[in-house]
């Protein structure tokens, strides 16, 4: 029953982890997303309104109408919507209304006294926004849309309750998801064991998390972490 | 007599509007649902289901603008009858000429009270042109159905148009109405 209550009314669902500094907003994103919301509410009157008056319209009048109605507001609402959505979807807290167990994750990252790499480049503004995808998005030129199928198959796996305990990542970490930020920078190269084992650690041999990890806290996973 | 011109309804009276209605009120709901709040559960909702369904709903309606456009501005008119109706009767104005889809009808001409069946025409073949080319704008015989008949009616703007456009149409309408003229009299 909740499940079908979360379904009906997610927009009304509090998931506010970080809230974002003035500065970290963009307001082209923010114009946007008003302009699509406006669009789908103009959308929505119109249609109520040709629901009731279709038949006192004339047939020019109507026409036009339906046009904008059923195919320039719908073009604009689904062009926009994309662009806002798959911004939106870079966000910690989008990533935390899908990946429920990493709840503790983010609770760690922003805890001020842990010494997990993730709460050190959230603490140090190493990472200053859309922290999940920072180091976790390094997706390639069709990457993006093969994680996006792949979330859509976790989706389904959830609400079809056909998920396996333990949750694991699909492929381990890629030091690539370091180097890109890392590798080239003057402390980077100060340490010999960087400047050493650089072929292996770019092969992936040698992992960074070996060193330098845990990424984030050790956390215990029991069935209890997949409600709402 | 009963006939039946389909094309012209009124667009509002389309029923798959309402699909459209149906399906662009579902899209926006989700594209609002999505925007207000964007999560992963909303934002899945608007991908799998809000786009695909705005998406149908402007290709529906661009079908069906296109269709009535079609239906609106056709030369021809698609008329039905049933079996026994007279068509047109001979001495009325002409005002259109007919091709036969379905059906059989039969030429009658009548004189001094006693009818004639001239000719009994069926699919593919064509009357009502004898007007344009040999009287005064009249009907030189009437035309009953046989069977139950689907009609495509051009109208005396557009038939003449055709003839001035296109010379060997005229040249056929020409010999096919002096052919029916030296069968059957004016």
């Amino acid at each position: 029953m909740s499940d079908v209550a979360a379904w009906l009314f997610c927009f009304l669902t509090p998931v506010q982890p970080v809230a974002p500094l003035p500065y970290e907003i963009d307001p082209v994103l923010v114009w946007l997303q008003r302009l699509s919301l406006g669009s789908a509410l103009a959308g929505i009157l119109l249609g109520l309104f040709l629901v009731v008056a279709r038949r006192r319209l004339g047939e020019t009048s109507l026409k036009w109408l339906c046009m904008g109605q059923f195919v320039l507001l719908p073009l604009l609402v689904v062009a926009m919507g994309n662009i806002v959505g798959l911004q939106q979807a870079k966000k910690v807290e989008f990533c935390q209304s899908c990946h429920l167990t990493m709840g503790f994750f983010v609770e760690d990252m922003q805890d001020s006294s842990s010494q997990t790499l993730a709460a050190q480049h959230f603490r140090n503004r190493w990472s200053p926004e859309d922290q999940c995808y920072a180091c976790h998005a390094s997706y390639g030129m069709f990457g993006d849309v093969r994680a996006k199928w792949k979330g859509l198959q976790d989706f389904l796996k959830y609400y079809a309750k056909t998920y396996e305990l333990p949750v694991q990542m699909h492929a381990p970490y890629r030091n690539a998801e370091c180097l890109k930020c890392h590798e080239r920078t003057p402390k980077f190269a100060e340490s010999e064991y960087h400047v050493d084992g650089l072929a292996e650690i770019r092969s992936g041999e040698l992992g960074c998390l070996e060193c330098h990890g845990p990424a984030h806290a050790e956390q215990v996973i029991s069935e209890n972490a997949h409600g709402r | 007599m009963k006939t039946l011109t389909v094309g012209k309804k009124p667009f509002a009276a389309n029923p798959w509007l309402r699909l459209c209605q149906g399906l662009a009120l579902l899209g926006f709901l989700f594209a609002m649902n999505s925007m207000w709040h964007t999560t992963g559960l909303s934002f899945t909702l608007f991908v799998v289901l809000g786009m695909p369904a705005l998406l149908l709903s402007a290709a529906l309606m661009l079908l069906l603008l296109v269709d009535d456009l079609r239906k609106r501005y056709s030369l021809f008119d698609l008329e039905q009858y049933e079996p026994g109706e007279v068509i047109f009767r001979q001495g009325e104005l002409a005002d259109r000429v007919y091709f036969i889809q379905k059906g059989d009808v039969e030429v009658i001409r009548t004189a001094e009270g006693k009818e004639t069946v001239l000719a009994r025409l069926g699919p593919g073949e064509f009357f009502g042109e004898m007007a344009f080319f040999v009287s005064d704008g009249r009907r030189t015989a009437s035309v009953r159905t046989s069977t139950a008949v689907e009609l495509l009616a051009l109208g005396k703007e557009n038939f003449t148009r055709l003839l001035g456009a296109v010379p060997a149409v005229e040249k056929e309408f020409s010999l096919k109405a002096a052919e029916r003229i030296k069968t059957h009299g004016h």
